[in-house]
Formats: structure tokens, sequence, C-alpha cells
């Protein structure tokens, strides 16, 4: 799984999920998002937390839109209009709309997460273009010092703690806050030395490429992009509308063409293996 | 054993997307007229005027005492694209009957063209509407008309509505959509209007037949396609995007099934 | 000796930016092909000198620099350390802070990259240097899921795919475990046959003593001796030890403890206790839980099972790390912070005497070289009367003046009372001061038979 046709792909889902305003497409856009996500995952995050950040989020919008806009004709609640902005009738046709926002919204989040749930996040630097490959290396290298800054956070606070540190008034931070911002940053200058050492600085550079190119890495990022494309052609062109439920629910207009290039989302899950 | 299970259950969603699918397309026939609330209470006419001059005449019914001219005009079968301006602000009429072919998403196009708005009063002459088309209510006997026009020259009203509702309720018909009670009436054929007894001689508008072999197709015989507020009729070239839609989601649950389920029984 | 080859240094002054003397004063050096030990204590100059040989000094460090010092034909002073990076490779003391990119492949390919080596070459480079270190089997693992030992050697295999000439390592084996420290040492002898000039600095000069070589003895600065070592001299000064009485008070106890730093148990089982003016001494590997078992004790880690139970009274916790503790404004400082909740005495001044820190007193830590860092991080975590004493690994890294003075406050401390716990890897020092020692490991920690008095 080639790391730069993943973040095409990526890329490809956002544009899809956040083009049309049509509640069809960006459900088949989530779909083919969440089968991704689900087939590609590393086996160690669990997707709890995104899904319920996202059905919260959609509540959120269903809430929002039928409370502060008032238009569409079957109501299941009418407020008093005396109260500022709520005041009126609570329809269902804004519920919907609310429902699709939501929608939206989740799309193109889960088109995104394959990038941090998918990829490590060296790997994800890894997939910069070659240009920036030496930034690439500097950001690595900062990821890697990460875990080893923490560890030595916890030592210097149970050492600290030890001789009698409390953490309770301000004054006192000092004893845990300069002891690990100082021993990070000798840790850094530790490390650019060892980089230097083995040559890195200006000049030219060459680059390892561990990242294969196999056909299926291929044939997404070719697909994808393509999909895409063709999606907002269509929707500038207005082959895809909009859906607008107003004032009377109605079914969303749904064009062949664009549900095929929303559904070309979904080859990622099946032409990649974990 | 479970496992047979497992592939049965995952396998309902794929066939009920089928099912759907297969029903939505066979229930749209030829000459299918439009879901019939044969109890309407009133009737509102609709004349539509294409930019060459073809007219188009349907017939709507609804049960409250007023409706707005965008939710007649929806009800109507005839294919309409809206664009909203957000916000309570309402909405314009973009597309009806596939003119223009193609429109942008703020919905006017570059000759300028717009359809224009008639509201005629109980059977009075056309006037031109002041407000929009999901604001201006008309009530039963009232007219609806819509002329697509090209800025150039006049702005004549269309044709007139007369003659379009008929005086009592027309024949029933069978929904496209794949529920509803079976009706006793005949079925509207595309080549002879079945008029009732009751009605009157209609001036068989010179429409065009909207274009597809699937959903609607209503030419210039039948008059009479009435429409209910509730279950507009899906306009034909869509339906193969339903169509692949359904299919699409049905695989796609099913694969997301097969996937988090194996992963457990692992 | 071919002159192309080798190191040669001539009237080479060298002093660190805003340092008050020379670091390095050498009249007249030359080091070729076979091992060359460098030894000496802390501030004696062995870092600078072997930073010399790949241009780090001067050019990582600035600071003035005099005389002449050349590197396989190249000149230092007037070449870059990345045309220099070709000749001659360096491995640091931290496994750690080593690594660049998270995949031992990758990793090795750095220095590779930095070289702008055509891509088609590098697979077999790297190839070749992972199999030399001894760690093809490797490949595809992520760099945090190495140990210190493996570590060491990714470090070795990224340096040795630039294939240099010379090889420096600077104190290579002090953070590492037995294991892994030989586990190095055996490479290192692999490659000093092959014909590359190796010169190692190190402290921990008993498991280098088997590769043999040369040994360059230095002190303040200068080289003091230049001859050829005998085998296997062993640099301790072991302090006499009087065994505590049998019938003191228990300062500390566990009782079938389960206890881990994550949600399952690192070790279970464990019944421990430790008396007044007692030393046990905690051995095992790396990861095995020694920490785990000393933060147990101290209170900062709560069992999962079983009981912990500790007399009143102060408990000191030397880390790993000591120095990284110190940022107050004198040495003095920090010891009075430790005590200020104890009853005044005037223990303080006799304990930096004691350290040999009584002129440093005022100084402020940072300013003060390794050593003598190290010293006063030592006194200014056991100052005072603590009830229970527990240093984790506390002669990392050290010289031997700074081992003695440790060995110094542990013996204090055991005379006045504390009950001390020390984790380590260091023999010598379980040898001299341990009256037992348990063996941490395997899921759990077992009392092995006391250590004899010697």
């Amino acid at each position: 799984m080639n790391p730069r046709a993943l973040a095409a792909w990526s890329l490809s889902g956002i544009t899809i999920a956040l083009a049309s305003g049509n509640p069809v497409y960006r459900a088949l856009a989530l779909l083919c998002a969440v089968n991704v996500l689900v087939a590609l995952r590393r086996p160690e995050v669990s997707l709890r937390g995104l899904s319920i950040a996202l059905v919260v989020a959609g509540l959120i919008a269903i809430a929002v839109t039928t409370l502060a806009s008032h238009t569409g004709d079957h109501a299941f609640l009418v407020l008093p209009s005396a109260i500022p902005v709520l005041g009126g009738s609570l329809t269902v046709e804004a519920a919907l709309f609310g429902a699709s926002t939501g929608l939206g919204i989740a799309a193109a989040v889960l088109a995104a997460a394959p990038l941090s749930l998918v990829l490590t996040p060296n790997s994800l630097v890894d997939a910069l273009p070659s240009a920036l490959a030496r930034t690439g290396a500097a950001i690595g290298t900062a990821l890697n010092l990460i875990p080893g800054i923490a560890r030595s956070a916890t030592e210097i606070r149970d050492a600290q703690r030890m001789r009698g540190w409390r953490p309770r008034r301000v004054r006192e931070w000092p004893d845990l806050a300069v002891p690990v911002v100082l021993t990070a940053l000798e840790g850094s200058i530790a490390l650019a030395e060892a980089m230097e050492a083995r040559g890195y600085g200006s000049g030219a550079r060459s680059h390892y490429s561990d990242l294969v190119w196999r056909w299926a890495d291929v044939v997404v990022c070719v697909v994808a992009p393509a999909a895409a494309i063709a999606f907002v052609l269509l929707r500038v062109s207005g082959s895809i509308a909009d859906w607008y439920p107003f004032p009377n629910v109605s079914l969303p207009p749904v064009n062949g063409v664009g549900v095929a290039c929303c559904l070309a989302l979904a080859l990622p899950a099946l032409v990649w293996r974990r | 054993m479970i496992r047979v299970l497992l592939r049965v259950v995952l396998a309902l969603p794929l066939l009920g997307a089928g099912m759907g699918a297969v029903t939505s397309v066979a229930g749209s026939g030829p000459a299918t007229p439009l879901c019939a609330q044969a109890a309407s209470l009133h009737h509102v006419g609709i004349v539509v005027e294409h930019g060459d001059g073809q007219v188009i005449r349907r017939c709507v019914g609804f049960d409250t005492a007023t409706a707005t001219a965008l939710a007649v005009l929806q009800a109507s079968g005839l294919e309409v694209g809206i664009s909203s301006y957000g916000g309570g602000l309402g909405a314009a009429v973009c597309q009806i009957d596939n003119e223009p072919a193609t429109y942008p998403p703020g919905c006017f196009t570059a000759s300028g063209s717009y359809w224009v708005l008639f509201v005629s009063r109980a059977g009075g002459a056309w006037a031109t509407s002041d407000l929009g088309v999901s604001s201006e209510t008309v009530a039963g006997g009232d007219g609806i008309g819509f002329r697509f026009d090209p800025q150039t020259g006049a702005d004549p009203p269309p044709a007139s509505p007369a003659g379009t509702c008929p005086a009592s309720t027309p024949p029933p018909a069978r929904t496209p959509a794949a529920s509803v009670r079976p009706t006793a009436a005949p079925r509207a054929s595309s080549s002879t209007p079945s008029a009732p007894p009751s009605r009157s001689a209609p001036t068989p508008p010179s429409a065009t037949p909207t274009a597809g072999v699937l959903g609607v197709a209503t030419p210039a015989a039948s008059p009479g396609a009435i429409g209910s507020l509730r279950r507009p009729d899906s306009p034909p070239g869509i339906n193969f995007g339903l169509l692949l839609a359904a299919v699409g989601s049905g695989g796609l649950l099913g694969l997301l099934a097969i996937r988090i389920l194996g992963r457990r029984a692992v | 000796m071919t002159p192309a080859s080798g190191v040669s240094l001539t009237g080479l002054t060298y002093r660190y930016p805003g340092a008050r003397t020379d670091a390095l004063d050498i009249a007249d050096l030359h080091i070729g092909d076979g091992v060359t030990l460098v030894t000496g204590a802390s501030g004696s100059g062995k870092s600078s000198l072997l930073r010399v040989c790949n241009g780090l000094v001067p050019h990582f460090h600035g600071g003035t620099i005099g005389g002449s010092a050349t590197v396989c034909g190249h000149d230092v002073l007037s070449t870059a350390t990345r045309v220099l990076a070709t000749k001659v490779g360096f491995v640091f003391q931290d496994p750690e802070l080593q690594s660049v990119y998270p995949t031992v492949e990758r990793d090795v390919a750095f220095g590779l990259e930095n070289l702008a080596v055509a891509a088609t070459a590098m697979p077999y480079r790297v190839a070749d240097a992972l199999e030399r270190t001894g760690i093809a089997h490797l490949r595809g693992r992520a760099v945090s899921t190495l140990s210190g030992g493996e570590r060491q050697r990714l470090a070795l295999a990224g340096v040795l795919a630039m294939q240099p000439r010379v090889l420096v390592l600077d104190e290579p084996l002090s953070q590492l475990d037995e294991d892994g420290g030989r586990s190095v040492v055996t490479i290192l002898g692999g490659l000093a046959a092959t014909g590359t000039a190796v010169i190692i600095a190190e402290h921990r000069v008993d498991q280098l003593a088997r590769l043999g070589g040369r040994v360059l003895a230095m002190e303040g600065g200068h080289v003091v001796d230049a001859g050829r070592r005998t085998a296997g001299r062993l640099v301790e000064t072991v302090s006499s030890r009087t065994p505590s009485s049998p019938r003191a008070r228990i300062a500390w106890e566990l009782t079938g403890v389960a206890t881990g730093p994550a949600r399952t148990p690192l070790l279970e089982g464990v019944s421990l206790h430790g008396r007044e003016g007692e030393v046990v001494a905690l051995v095992g590997p790396n990861g095995g839980g020694k920490t785990t078992l000393l933060r147990t004790i101290a209170g900062l880690l709560a069992p999962f099972s079983g009981r912990v139970h500790r007399e009143p009274g102060r408990v000191a916790f030397l880390p790993q790390n000591p120095m990284a503790l110190l940022h107050r404004s004198s040495v003095a400082a920090e010891v009075l912070w430790t005590v200020r909740r104890d009853p005044p005495t005037d223990d303080v001044a006799t304990l930096l005497a004691e350290l040999g820190l009584a002129d440093l007193a005022t100084r402020d830590p940072r300013d003060l070289s390794t050593g003598e860092r190290q010293r006063a991080a030592i006194a200014a975590v056991l100052a005072g009367r603590p009830r229970i004493a527990l240093l984790d690994e506390p002669t990392r890294g050290m010289d031997d003046a700074a081992r003695d003075a440790l060995c110094r406050a542990i013996q204090r401390l055991r005379a006045s009372g504390s009950s001390i716990v020390i984790a380590t890897h260091d023999k010598n020092l379980t040898a001299a001061l341990a009256d037992y020692t348990v063996a941490v490991g395997g899921r759990t920690a077992r009392a092995l038979a006391p250590v004899a008095v010697a």
C-alpha cells in the first residue's frame, strides 16, 4: 500500500464528499470510506472514538438546522414564536436537511481518516514528494524523539516527587518544566550531532525508495482522482444537482454517472490488503 | 452452521436492493399515469410552455386548502430541477421537463433565459407572479403557468389553462412506486385517451412526450395525469442512477458486514 | 601504517566556546589500524579527541582550534564533516538518540542518502551492513521495538553502510546491559580483524578487555600514556564493607505483589523485604522489571495485588539520568532543597566534602563537567538521612572518580541506617556493596544467596 496513492485517494474522497449537496452521493462516499477504513486500518487502532464523534456531529447538525430554520411543510413541533431564534415550527424537512449536512461532514472526515489510522505518522512523512525529503527526514526525527521525551518527563516527575516536590503552586512548576525542556534540548542536540556525523547537511541527496508502486497502487492513484474530477465536472455542468427538500420533502435526484464516480471510491478496499 | 446463516443474512441487503431496483424499473411501465388521490378535494391545472412553443398540461390534485406553486409543480410528475437560495428565501425553478438540458448551480444559464411563473386565479386571465415559486400559493380551481422565456421580445402568457382539469374526478391510476393498492380503473395507454364520460373534450396540447421508456410517458393523449402531493414520480433517466446506487450501497454494506463479522469471528 | 590512513595530530589545541581552559593539548599523536582504547576521567578530553577524528570538533561544536589534524589524508580543519563522514564513522553513547527513521532498513540507508549514493546501489550496501552487524533478521522491524543492544548495533550498521576506514565509538556500552554489550564487542572484534581502525572511549574497560589493542590514557587534555596494555586489568576500587546486623528493623516489605507499568502485570508473586542499613542489589536484563520494582517500593506505582509496606520517613530516588534534575543556580542550593524538610544538620557540608564538591558548592551545575555533574546529582538526591534509598542504574556512564563518590555516599547512607536498593548491571558495584542480590526477570523477582564478604 503506497502512502502517496492513499493520500491521492483521500483527497479524491474529500472532494466528492464536499462537492455536492446531495445525500445520496454523500452516503455512497461515506460507505466507501468506511469500507476502506475497516479493511485497511492498523490492528491496534479502535474506530470507536471516531464513530462516536461523527454521530455526535451529525446530531448537532440536525439539531442546529431544525432549530434555526423553520421552513418546510411537515412540522412535528411548533415552538412559541416569542423565543428569539428557536421560535417557530420545527420541520421534518429541516431535520432531513441537517442530516444530509451531517452526512457530508462524516463522509469527508472518514475519507481523511485513513491518513492517520492506516498509515503510521512516519510513513505519511515518507509520502512527501522528493523535493521535501529533507524536511520529511527532520519531521520524522522529531516524531521519533517524542516517546523518549515523554518517558524522561515521567522519570523526572517521579524523581522530583521523591525529593518532596508537589505540583501545588505555580511557582513549583519550573522544578518539572525546566529539567524536561533541558533534557529535550540535550536530546535534540545529541541527535543533531549523530545526524551530522552521518553526513546530513546541505548538498545533493538521493532517496532510498522503498516506496513501491504495485499495479494496485497505480490503479487506485489513477481511478480515484479521475472519479473526483469527473464528479466535479458533472457538478459544475449541472448534471449533479443539490438536494433541497423545502418546502416539501422529495426524493433526491440521482445521476448514474455520479453514482459510478462515488462507487469508484471503494476501490482501495477491494484491491489492497493490509 | 453459523457461517451459512451469516452469509444468508449478508445476502439479504443485496437481494433487497436488487428487488427494489427491479420493481422500480418494472413499475414504471409505459404510459403510467400518476398516483391519484381519487378523493382529492382540489385540483389545479399546470401549463408548461417550452421555448420552442411545445405545451404540456397537467392536472394536480391536493387535499389541503392551498398549496405552493412549487409543490404543485413537483407533484405534477414533470421532471423538475430547482436551486435553493437557502435560509428560507425559497427556491428557483431551473429546469422543467429537461429544458434547459443542463444548468449551472446558480440556476441562470449564460443566455439568460429562465422559467417565468404565471398564475391564473379561478380560471381568470394569466398574470405574472411577484412572488417566487415556493412562496406563491394557489387554491383549487386556480392555474399555474410556466413559460421558458428566451429573453427576446415581449412576455406573452402561455396557453390557456382552461380545460386542463376535468370537472369531476378522473380515473385513478396505479403508482409507479412499489406500493399502493392496484386500482380497478383502466390504465391510460399511450395512444388512446381513456377519458371518463364526464370529462369534457380535452384540448390535446401539443406536448412533447417526456423522453424515456421508463417512467411517466404521457404523450399528447392523456391530459388527465393526476399527481398526489406526497409522491412525485421519478422522471426517467434517474432510475438507472437509483438502481446503481441501490446495488452499490447494498454491496458496500454487505462487504462491510463481512469484514466486521469476520474479524469478530476470528 | 601508510600515511594516507589513520589519524595524525600535531600540536593540536582546542578550546570549547566560552570555556576557561583548553580541552585538548596534544603534541604528537598517531593512531593507526587495530583497536585503540582511550581512557580517562570525565573532562580529560576523550570525547573531544574522538570528535576531532570526524570533524565534529571544530565544525559542529565551534570553539578555537590550533595545530594540525589529518584523518585518512584529509585535513580536518578545512574539510567539511560531510566529506569526512565517508572515511570516519561515529557511534555515540545513547542508543536512542541516533536513529532517524522508524524502520531498521530506512535508518541504515540514511547515511547513504546523505552521500547521494545512487538508489540502485543502496539495497546492496544496506544488506551488507545489516549482515556485518548481525541484525539482518531485524530488517523490517520498527526501531522502537528494538532493545538497547540491538539499537546500538543498528547505529553501527548505519555507519558501516557508508564504508568508513576508521570507526570511532564514544562510550558505546555505557547504556547497555551485559548481553547487549557483549554482542557489540563481538562485532567490534570482527571489524578490527578485517582492517578497520577502531577507536573506542570507554569507562567499562572490563568488557573490552578481550579486544586487546592499544591504550591511550588521557588527562587534562594530554595523552599521558600511549603504551600497550597487558590483558584484562580491572579498573575498580572496591570499598571495604561491613555486614549489617541481622536483627535490624525492616524498612520496606513487599508481600505477594503483582505489579507492572502497563495494564498487565510484569512481575507477579514478589515477596521481598529490606532492613535498615542493608544494601540489596537488583540484577537482571533491561526491560525485566527492575525499574518497575523500584517504583513499586517507592510508592510511585500501585501494585495490582499484594501489599507494600514502608516505614514512615523520606524516600530518596536516584533515577537513571539524575543530571537532568539539576536546574537550580548552585550545587548547594540543590542539596539544600532536598533536605529542606529534614531537621537541620551540618550533614550537607560533610556530604559535599565527601564527594569532592566542597569547592564546587556555589557553582552552577550546568557549568560543570560530566563527572562533576554526576557527583552533584548524587549529592543532591542522596543528601540527608532518607529512610529508604532507591538507585536506578547509578553507574551508567560514570568514570572512576564518580563511582568512588557513589560508593562513599552509599556507605554513608548505610551507616546512618537507610535501607538501600540498587538496580545495576555493574558486577563490581554489586560485589563491593550488596548484602544480597535479587534476580529480576522472567516475570518474577527472586532473592539469591547473600553475597559473600570479599
